[in-house]
């Protein structure tokens, strides 16, 4: 039987990102800091986790230790461990503990995969990514994803909160990238959940491979993104820039078609304009000079408007009205997002 | 000195590449490296109007105050151009009305002779508008320098952002100690 690679890149992805945050920082002191270790923690059980649905050395191993289906057991076991790892990490930044519910439930989750081992061992050796063939695995597979289905919505509750707060945009792109890891990942789990019941009851079914196929693009994702979210600073920084010049860019042309519209009442104003080079390599700049211009143009068409004058349309005073609006802040980076909506209204 | 030149003597000296760069901070370092009083005068001047700048000397002062109008009717954003654009003008000592504190009292007490010099020595008109073309270099040297201060505020905010792995301190602590950087 092939390996399944899909799986082992993604354990050894875990392996490395554990190797990576376990050399960075080896001062013993740093594991009685709950907002250090418990993300580390999270990233070594997934590891481990991972590493035991790798097909078909799970089933080797489980044929050496003689139980089948033990690498299941263990697989679950540190998966719900890593769960609880991350969500302690999360309510840790938080300076919180962990709601006693949720401690509650865990401790029945782990009792509940003891308990329900003994059924599982007792059925043939079954293959990780495949859905699942006896009753039992079906149990163990569906309570597995209830429970991450669950952590993974609590995540997503205490995360939200967090990225409301974020002002810096690597913050927010860090954020992001969890959000979308935990939401694929409640798709993942509840997309399974379903389809592993559909498939039990309909062995046959052509739909076997699409869903096995989608479902693990989910997995992908899931991971991928929770990988991503530690990766330092340096790494995001590319995709960050790129991003920040794109948006200031398409910004700069819709502030740009603003101004003109406002200035053919009000005339042109003596400032010299940012160069053709400037306006592509130092667009900050352009950005500022066109705000402070459409500023300068507005208190001069609110001039004209009171005097009466006749080039002055019904536009140019919807114009004056809504730049009237604008947020009352000194910060004229955080004026950006409502000139850009005026403009595009005109 | 040609503009350009007297542009880069001012941001040579003045650390304008902080994050943080505001009127106030300008004017701090407008009065100790030009040994100058500045007061800022917000002001509800006619739509249409912007800002200037009055010099005095009172007969009790060891150095002369520059009284900073600038019109209170305006968005903050602009506002705080508006005064950094005429504190850009006093840094590249461009000249302006100057008078007595016996002038300066009598012009606050008469709104329309203020509003009047305001208009004669305020920028940010229209080419048409122009009372006196004459000033215009003047006006745009201190354009052009208030413009690259801030340009150079935003890019430090910018790189100070791009550096920090969250806004919340206690989150950036928690990662970098992580090992996240």
């Amino acid at each position: 039987m092939n390996l399944s690679w899909s799986d082992a890149i993604l354990a050894s992805l875990f392996w490395g990102l554990t190797l990576y945050l376990f050399h960075r920082s080896p001062n013993l002191q740093e594991w009685t800091d709950r907002r250090v270790f418990a993300p580390r923690l999270l990233v070594l059980l997934l590891a481990i986790s991972l590493s035991f649905q790798v097909d078909p050395l799970a089933a080797r191993f489980d044929a050496l230790v003689g139980v089948n289906n033990l690498s299941w057991l263990l697989a679950y076991a540190n998966a719900s461990a890593a769960a609880y790892a991350g969500i302690l990490a999360m309510v840790s930044m938080a300076r919180r503990t962990v709601p006693y519910w949720l401690n509650a439930v865990t401790v029945m989750m782990f009792l509940a995969l003891g308990l329900l081992f003994p059924s599982v061992a007792a059925s043939p050796e079954e293959l990780h990514n495949h859905l699942p063939v006896s009753a039992s695995l079906l149990i163990y597979r569906e309570l597995l994803y209830a429970y991450l289905s669950m952590m993974a919505i609590v995540g997503i509750r205490i995360h939200r909160r967090w990225l409301q707060q974020e002002e810096f945009i690597t913050g927010r792109l860090r954020g992001a990238i969890l959000l979308v890891s935990l939401t694929s990942g409640v798709a993942f789990f509840a997309g399974r959940a379903i389809s592993s019941l559909f498939v039990y009851f309909n062995p046959d079914t052509a739909l076997y491979q699409p869903l096995l196929t989608f479902s693990n693009i989910l997995a992908a994702i899931a991971i991928a993104g929770l990988a991503g979210a530690f990766a330092p600073p340096a790494l995001v920084q590319f995709p960050i820039r790129a991003f920040m010049y794109l948006e200031q860019q398409l910004t700069l042309r819709d502030l740009v078609r603003l101004r003109s519209r406002i200035s053919s009442v009000t005339g042109k104003l003596p400032w010299p304009q940012p160069s053709r080079r400037e306006r592509w390599f130092n667009t900050p700049f352009a950005l500022y000079c066109t705000v402070i211009e459409i500023l300068d143009h507005e208190n001069l068409l609110r001039a004209k408007i009171i005097s009466n004058d006749p080039k002055v349309t019904e536009l140019h005073r919807r114009v004056e009205m809504d730049l009237q609006d604008l947020p009352k802040t000194t910060d004229w980076v955080e004026l950006l997002p409502s000139l850009r909506q005026v403009a595009r209204k005109y | 000195m040609s503009g350009s030149k007297r542009i880069q003597a001012v941001l040579k000296h003045f650390p304008s590449d902080q994050v943080d760069v505001s009127p106030q901070s300008f004017a701090e370092w407008i009065e100790e490296f030009h040994s100058q009083k500045i007061r800022f005068v917000p002001t509800p001047l006619p739509a249409g109007l912007f800002g200037c700048c009055f010099v005095f000397t009172a007969p009790d002062d060891d150095f002369p105050t520059a009284m900073v109008v600038y019109n209170s009717n305006l968005s903050p954003v602009h506002q705080v151009h508006v005064q950094m654009h005429v504190l850009a003008h006093l840094a590249l000592a461009h000249p302006t009305w100057t008078g007595t504190d016996a002038d300066m009292e009598v012009l606050f007490q008469d709104p329309t002779r203020l509003i009047q010099l305001v208009r004669e020595f305020s920028c940010r008109v229209t080419t048409k508008q122009l009372i006196d073309g004459s000033r215009t270099p003047q006006d745009q040297e201190a354009e052009l320098l208030t413009r690259l201060i801030f340009q150079r505020g935003s890019v430090a905010r910018r790189e100070r952002q791009l550096k920090h792995i969250s806004s919340q301190a206690d989150l950036d602590e928690a990662l970098r100690r992580m090992g996240i950087e």
